[in-house]
């Protein structure tokens, strides 16, 4: 049945409505709680705020006592399901690491919720598959899977609000896709229709009668009024490329004089996905794993993974190497907006927001997106970027495998190879990465520079906790991996043309596996040289090994270091002095890997030596934590370094490259 | 030993001078063969003659903690102007040292500025091919003060 019949409701019927979804489900719906409407625990027709009203406004958010409507007379508030769904605290793993080194890991299941959502609005369901559709690309079951048995009696709103454009966005007012069942109040009964066959079965119980003739046109009528009746409207159509192209807008400036970068609107948005993880470890046998609802208990001297919601707008989520690539409130309103109506779009196919006004009403200064947006609109420049994204990852799991380390290699004071077993990494390509972590310590993305007999090797550079701690590993010891992750270098465009391999400091390691693959098969790679630049000799990664490549006539090696010793005998200055007609051959390919600022001048030397940017491709690096596209840490425009990267061809990303604050 | 046009023309400051031009500066220059590990002068030495590298690699120290140590911060190679400091009278402020058996190009300072006095089309042409070296290797200097391979890069 695609075509569901509409039929009344009694107001006096909604107590049997409740009790009746109340066999099968937990009912939770629109409750008043500390001056605001939110969802809670719905038992009896009288638990609704019948006759209560939501004075909406930028900024402005207060109950009044209005009419007589249960669902009427009010919208949204800052509550919506997605805190059920994607928890703003949840344990992903247990983990533990025990003193002998050994390591283990055991998931938390997401358990189905079993809720029967009452009330939710058009906004509410779409918001569900916008979440869907964030979680699915980048195969994290959980937050599917906790509303899988849910219901949805959703609510068509005939009186939006005054922040509602949901008509805009193509997201409301009136409720039907993703709802079981839908209501439309009137004056003395609700209209009742069921959209799905659960839907059907709670109706099948109800004491409803059909609807008069002529409702369907009522409901036509009203929703036609209601959607003229919004205020405010979002212009969607080439938002995207023109947002993304007026990234000097002055607008930017002016909304973060005002904007405070408190987060509130990520935290009332429906969709907002951002989050990041922690690794605590629990020093008594009690609840650090306590999230909504349930518990997760740990023992003493056991850690858990722990997701907790995040925003764009704090110092941390961009946070690399010591700083910030956002440390300014215009940056991060701008990577705010861009996303949430720009490259969600090509990440995702659909845009983040539902129309449902709640950032406006929540932000404490009244910054009002739609007026952003159209201010934006007025304006010169598009970008219109290549969506690179392939399909889905399937089966993919953020509970790490246990590998254990069977080698150790020192390469210089603060640089340790480390050699791990595991079946999980295998078949990874070169330039790809793995996320490894230690339980209680954390995760860090560390790219894979090779295979030797059987065991995978990261070269890794103790700078932060999480690195420090791998680097202090010993053979025996356990770790978690998971990976590989990314798009690796193109070793099938780089075939038959001389490849320029430039790398900067650690950036060699990421580059290694492609170097060994190219060195091995000079019928492929005819002519290949590696252009090194390190701080000081002593920070020379495989020198031994570099030594031995030299021994192939297609081979050439070019070293530098930004300071040495007099005994040092070998080039000193930045890399690119090492770029002529010599070591950058006619037709070359280049890849690159190092610091943004070393890439930045090496693009530049290679263009003046006639190195097209379709030519070249370089690694980005952006904070990563989840690897999968499910944290939204980090975004580069419509990419993410973790899925659409790290390798780019350059002239994809050129207009972002060396952006500030992106 | 004499010193050809094909030679005076690697040097990047004389790239843009013509055969009469070059006929000059081949009066006042002289090339020299130095093996690895001679010191064509030494940090706080007076001024003294200019040097273009045509072949081989010269290395540029300076002295940190009291003369005990030295770091190298650039090799110097094919084209490139050594010991520029003195056509502007100062003391050395490196040491130059060669590190591959090198042959250079070796002028007065006060020959090549008298040159330039005389003929300030030729010196405009020196000098701003001066300039435009001394630009990149600034530049290459602040890229390596970001130290961007450290911790922070």
């Amino acid at each position: 049945m695609s075509d569901p019949v509409l039929r009344r409701l009694p107001k006096a019927a909604l107590g049997a409505l409740i009790a009746r979804l109340g066999q099968t489900h937990t009912v939770r719906g629109p409750r008043v709680r500390d001056g605001a409407i939110v969802f809670g625990e719905v038992e009896a027709a009288e638990d609704l705020p019948r006759g209560w009203t939501d004075a909406q406004g930028p900024g402005r958010y207060r109950l009044e006592r209005e009419g007589e409507a249960v669902f009427e007379g009010y919208v949204v508030g800052p509550d919506s399901p997605k805190r059920a769904h994607f928890p703003a605290r949840e344990v992903l793993y247990t983990a533990e690491r025990r003193a002998d080194g050994k390591v283990g890991f055991a998931p938390v299941e997401a358990t189905p919720g079993r809720t029967a959502w009452l009330g939710v609005r058009a906004c509410d369901l779409a918001a569900e598959r916008v979440r869907g559709a964030v979680f699915e690309a980048g195969g994290e079951p959980r937050p599917a899977a906790r509303g899988r048995e849910d219901l949805r009696v959703a609510v068509s709103c005939t009186k939006p609000g005054e922040l509602c454009f949901c008509a805009s966005t193509g997201t409301g007012p009136r409720a039907g896709e993703g709802a079981d069942l839908v209501l439309t109040e009137r004056e003395d009964d609700f209209l009742i229709e069921a959209p799905s066959e659960a839907g059907k079965a709670v109706l099948a119980d109800l004491p409803v009668e059909p609807a008069e003739e002529g409702a369907e046109a009522w409901l036509d009528a009203a929703m036609e009024a209601a959607e003229g009746a919004m205020g405010r409207a979002v212009e969607m159509d080439g938002l995207p490329e023109k947002l993304l192209g007026r990234l000097d807008h002055p607008r930017w400036d002016e909304v973060a004089e005002r904007c405070l970068a408190c987060g509130n609107c990520t935290s009332v948005c429906p969709t907002c996905f951002c989050s990041t993880t922690e690794s605590p470890v629990a020093i008594s046998a009690t609840g650090i794993g306590t999230v909504e609802g349930g518990a997760v208990e740990v023992g003493a001297g056991e850690a858990a993974q722990v997701r907790l919601w995040d925003s764009c707008f704090t110092e941390e989520h961009a946070y690399m190497h010591g700083g910030t690539l956002r440390p300014t409130v215009k940056a991060r309103y701008r990577q705010w907006l861009t996303h949430k109506v720009g490259s969600w779009v090509a990440q995702f196919g659909t845009s983040g927001c539902v129309g449902c006004g709640r950032c406006i009403a929540w932000c404490p200064v009244g910054i009002d997106l739609t007026e952003e947006i159209a201010a934006l609109r007025e304006g010169e420049g598009e970008l219109a970027l290549p969506v690179l994204r392939e399909a889905p990852l399937e089966d993919e799991d953020l509970v790490p495998s246990v590998a254990e380390v069977v080698g150790v290699r020192r390469e210089s004071a603060d640089v340790v190879t480390l050699r791990v077993k595991s079946e999980r990494l295998a078949g990874f390509g070169p330039g790809q990465f793995t996320q490894l972590s230690l339980p209680g310590v954390g995760e860090a993305p560390i790219s894979i520079s090779g295979e030797e007999a059987g065991a995978i090797e990261h070269t890794i550079r103790g700078v932060g906790a999480v690195t420090k701690a791998l680097c202090a590993l010993e053979e025996g010891d356990e770790l978690g991996v998971r990976g590989p992750y990314g798009r690796g270098w193109p070793m099938e465009a780089l075939e038959g043309a001389p490849v320029v391999v430039v790398a900067g400091g650690i950036g060699l390691a990421p580059l290694r596996d492609a170097l060994r693959k190219m060195v091995g098969s000079p019928a492929s790679y005819p002519e290949v040289h590696l252009v090194y630049g390190a701080r000081t000799p002593d920070d020379v990664l495989y020198a031994q090994e570099m030594l031995g490549w030299l021994g192939g006539p297609h081979f050439r090696l070019h070293v530098t270091v930004d300071r040495a010793a007099p005994s040092w005998r070998g080039h000193i200055g930045v890399v690119t002095r090492l770029l002529d007609e010599e070591s950058v051959p006619e037709g070359a390919r280049a890849i690159l890997c190092g610091p943004e600022i070393m890439m930045r001048f090496t693009v530049e030397a290679l263009g003046k030596l006639g190195v097209p940017d379709e030519r070249i491709w370089v690694t980005m690096e952006r904070h990563m934590e989840c690897a999968t596209g499910t944290c939204g840490r980090c975004q580069l425009g419509p990419y993410f370094v973790c899925r659409d990267g790290p390798v780019f061809r350059f002239d994809q990303v050129r207009a972002l490259f060396g952006q500030e604050g992106f | 030993m004499s010193v050809t046009h094909d030679e005076l023309r690697e040097a990047t400051l004389f790239a843009s001078l013509g055969q009469e031009d070059l006929d000059g500066l081949a009066r006042i220059a002289t090339a020299e063969e130095r093996g690895a590990g001679d010191v064509l002068f030494a940090e706080g030495d007076p001024p003294g003659d200019v040097y273009v590298v045509v072949g081989g690699r010269v290395t540029l120290c300076m002295a940190i903690d009291g003369g005990e140590g030295e770091t190298c911060f650039l090799t110097l190679r094919r084209g490139e102007l050594l010991g520029w400091t003195a056509l502007l009278r100062r003391e050395r402020v490196a040491t130059a040292r060669v590190v591959q058996p090198a042959r250079l190009l070796r002028f007065g300072a006060s020959d090549l500025l008298e040159l330039c006095e005389e003929d300030h089309d030729v010196g405009y042409a020196i000098m701003r091919a001066a300039f435009e070296e001394l630009a990149d290797r600034l530049q290459h200097t602040r890229v390596q003060l970001l130290d961007m391979y450290g911790t922070k890069g």
